[in-house]
């Protein structure tokens, strides 16, 4: 029983670990506490089930589509509401109360799309089968998610630390000034750091949708609460930090629901965060260094 | 007297020695420069003095009074004012109010007063407005007391940053390069607000790059180069010493 | 005037409510500290005023001051973690504040009432009352504004390093603010349940914090007023637009990102600076003409 909870929770918590790795990429990298994040996964999550239930579309498809519009809506973002702001010089709470502000009309969109329902995907769209390892129960969904997100992860830090294109959003990352002297074109980056962290977002909407086989114009405040935590915890910037607090938090969860009580969960994931942010401000992975601390 | 005394300072970052056991005193009433090419480490020494930074060794004292390590805000009550190497000034508010921030050191008021708004707190509010306008005219600046301190020009604002500093009555004044981005002129003005500050009897630290500055102004100049001291003395002594030649030759 | 009040009364007791609240997210932003903690507060002094005033039998005025003083209390405790803390970090760690909050009370059932919360307090703050307690508000900070917290605040704002080096202690002032936003919050989330007959933890969450902020920013963050005319236009546009009233959330979203690009001080500030823009630059010139002779 409670290996199998141990289980259950590290797969949710990969999936949580796309959504987190835009957030703490897009704050790394560019000081922007997305906000609107937990839209842009709702966002995908809506595409990928629209493409299920009114385009007919196969699942594998149905994930490419939640992806690319997690990607373009995300990449919509920046150039409507980030870039006029860096052109502006908005300081950090400008881009918090910005992005507070664009996910409240993503988020307005979608409840004119779906009007206040819990929308499902139709019973059996994904074929079910279980197999016993060493006394856990293992659906064939799960394994399909955790391969899913482990070719993404790949695919990220490939993409990050191996193509001359990721060469350039690092240099941004760590000095933006200087990289545009050398040639690098800020703009570019911009663009593909937020169709990068977007497509993830909406990667991580469509698998969320179906593991909980729920999808509604709210669901991407959850779990943008719990990225918050899960940002504090691995250290904002730092992906491998963030990939393990992701599978730390998804346990975190499934047992304080399982053992004590749901209601309690959100508190209990809060109460993690405080005692963080008390002992260890910058995470326990660090990747940047975060200037946060005065006397 | 001394106002400021450096006890065989040192400063280690990781591996490298940014200052290592340097030992200096300013006098009250005197400005004591210190000079040297870049990276000699006079940064960290400003960051030590000003509690950003703790040292690794040595002592900070201010008169008998020991504060090393302790936070920056703490140095300033005990009486040590700065300048910033970049001006900083609080850009939105007006040039009055810059220098009515200055007298924070100096309020004698308590909280629960300052909330309800007792007489005391009005009369010191009072207090620090008259003062701050006598200092304003002091350095010629009354006509600018209501305009936004960001409005002002460059020359402007480091005097301005000057007066708050003063407004602090600081028994010591640390001047992080404040010739920085000056022509001549406006650079050989200033330092006649510096002597007459200095004659007022305040100690002044004077950080500074630009070596005709520090040669026409300072009573005793110190010569940082790699965070150790190769030379101190009067500027008649430091102008011909071949190590300091030599340093700012290599450079 | 007196026959507006009556065909709005409940509108302008709402104005009054988020009025006062508004200005305890002010607080926290005048001073520089990047708290999005009210709504928390708020839900703090809601529910402390109506045990006081339905469990323990004291009186209206009483349970208001007991959920000011529960206000700052809290704003106290949560400044230990938070009061060193700068950047983005309070603003996540002041929203999971909120969120245990609302999921306690959602818990403690046998305290709260859950889910269902509270029903059938007596409307003990009525206009009048409401008028008093925002201009009483007012008062406070406007003392608060011309004195020695007011300038640590500014200057905090400004600039920590500079805050520092003049001798202000930046965690100190920060403790001050939490507990002054804490208070003001208990109080207005006092009144908002002595004025709608219940509470309940959902009106403490997302919405409220939006809200709030939104007044803050649309209004001006560096005066007083900026915020009282920030929750009028945001309470009264929809009642006046009807059909604004459907896209609530498109509106003040919009708004929000349109203010904070376009007029980041503010309507308010922006008016203020206008006008302060011109008189300086003739008193500039001229004075810059003395200075430099």
């Amino acid at each position: 029983m409670l290996v199998q909870q141990l289980f259950n929770g590290a797969v949710t918590g990969a999936s949580y670990a796309l959504f987190a790795l835009g957030l703490t990429l897009i704050f790394g990298m560019h000081r922007i506490l997305n906000f609107a994040h937990g839209a842009v996964f709702m966002w995908g999550a809506l595409i990928g089930l629209y493409a299920v239930l009114y385009a007919g579309l196969s699942l594998p498809l149905a994930f490419l589509c939640g992806i690319l519009g997690g990607a373009f809506v995300s990449v919509m973002l920046d150039l409507l509401v980030f870039r006029p702001l860096r052109r502006r010089h908005g300081d950090e709470l400008s881009t918090i109360v910005a992005s507070i502000g664009a996910s409240l009309v993503l988020l307005n969109g979608a409840q004119q799309l779906t009007g206040a329902d819990t929308l499902r995907y139709p019973f059996g769209v994904f074929p079910l089968a279980f197999y016993q390892l060493g006394g856990v129960k293992v659906s064939s969904e799960q394994i399909v998610i955790l391969l899913t997100v482990a070719v993404l992860l790949i695919a990220l830090v490939i993409y990050l630390y191996r193509t001359p294109l990721g060469i350039e959003v690092r240099a941004v990352s760590v000095d933006e000034k200087t990289s545009t002297l050398l040639g690098v074109r800020p703009g570019r980056v911009y663009f593909q750091t937020f169709a990068l962290t977007g497509a993830l977002a909406g990667a991580a909407g469509v698998i969320l949708g179906i593991t909980f086989n729920s999808v509604s114009y709210t669901m991407g405040e959850g779990i943008m609460l719990q990225g918050f935590v899960v940002i504090i915890l691995g250290g904002l910037g730092s992906i491998p930090g963030t990939v393990i607090a992701s599978l730390i938090i998804g346990v975190v969860q499934s047992l304080t629901v399982a053992y004590v009580s749901t209601e309690l969960s959100d508190a209990i994931l809060f109460g993690i965060l405080f005692v963080i942010l008390m002992v260890r401000p910058n995470g326990f992975f660090s990747g940047l260094h975060v200037e946060h601390r005065v006397a | 007297m001394t106002a400021l005394r450096l006890e065989h300072l040192g400063k280690r970052f990781g591996g490298v020695e940014a200052v290592a056991d340097l030992c200096l005193s300013a006098a009250s009433g005197r400005i004591t420069g210190l000079i040297g090419p870049n990276g000699a480490g006079k940064t960290t020494v400003v960051n030590i003095v000003t509690g950003i930074l703790a040292p690794s060794s040595g002592r900070v004292l201010m008169g008998e009074r020991d504060i090393t390590g302790l936070k920056p805000h703490k140095i300033a009550c005990a009486g040590a004012a700065r300048t910033f190497q970049n001006v900083r000034l609080l850009r939105d508010a007006t040039v009055l109010d810059n220098v009515i921030v200055g007298f924070h050191r100096h309020m004698e008021t308590s909280l629960f007063a300052n909330f309800v708004g007792l007489p005391s707190v009005w009369r010191e509010r009072a207090d620090f407005i008259r003062r701050a306008h006598a200092i304003l005219e002091r350095f010629g600046l009354s006509d600018l007391a209501k305009t936004r301190a960001g409005a002002l020009s460059y020359g402007h604002q480091r005097r301005v940053e000057i007066m708050r500093a003063l407004a602090m009555a600081p028994e010591f004044l640390l001047l992080d390069e404040p010739v920085a981005g000056m022509n001549d002129v406006e650079a050989e003005r200033l330092g006649a607000i510096v002597r007459e500050l200095a004659d007022g009897g305040i100690g002044i630290l004077l950080i500074e790059h630009n070596m005709r500055f520090v040669m026409g102004l300072c009573d005793t100049i110190y010569v940082l180069d790699s965070g150790r001291l190769i030379a101190s003395g009067s500027p008649e002594e430091i102008g011909s010493n071949p190590a300091v030649i030599a340093a700012y030759l290599g450079e | 005037m007196a026959t507006f009040i009556d065909t709005y009364r409940s509108l302008f007791d709402l104005i009054c409510v988020y009025g006062i609240l508004s200005l305890a997210q002010y607080v926290s932003f005048r001073g520089g500290v990047l708290s999005l903690a009210t709504p928390g507060f708020a839900l703090i002094g809601a529910y402390a005023g109506a045990i006081l005033l339905m469990k323990t039998g004291v009186g209206p005025f009483v349970g208001a001051i007991g959920a000011t003083a529960a206000g700052a209390v809290a704003g106290l405790i949560l400044a230990l973690p938070l009061a060193r803390l700068r950047g983005v970090f309070p603003a996540i760690a002041t929203i999971g504040f909120m969120q245990i909050l609302v999921s306690l009370a959602l818990y403690a059932e046998p305290i709260t009432g859950g889910a269902l919360g509270f029903n059938g307090i007596p409307k003990v703050a009525t206009t009048p009352y409401l008028v008093a307690a925002v201009a009483l508000v007012v008062a406070c900070l406007a003392v608060v504004n011309r004195t020695g917290i007011g300038r640590a605040f500014d200057a905090i704002r400004q600039d920590v390093t500079v805050a520092q080096a003049l001798g202000i202690s930046v965690a100190h002032y920060s403790r001050v603010n939490f507990a002054l936003s804490g208070a003001i919050a208990g109080l207005g989330g006092c009144l908002l349940a002595y004025n709608t007959y219940s509470v309940m933890p959902d009106e403490f969450g997302f919405p409220m914090l939006v809200l709030v902020t939104a007044t803050v920013i649309l209004g001006g963050r560096s005066t007083i007023a900026g915020a009282l005319v920030g929750t009028v236009v945001l309470l009264v546009l929809p009642e006046v637009a009807r059909p604004l009233r459907d896209e609530r959330l498109l509106v003040q979203g919009a708004l929000l990102v349109l203010v904070i690009t376009y007029m980041p001080l503010g309507i308010v500030d922006s008016l203020m600076e206008r006008r302060s823009l011109t008189v300086a630059a003739r008193e500039s010139r001229d004075g810059a003409d003395k200075a430099s002779a």
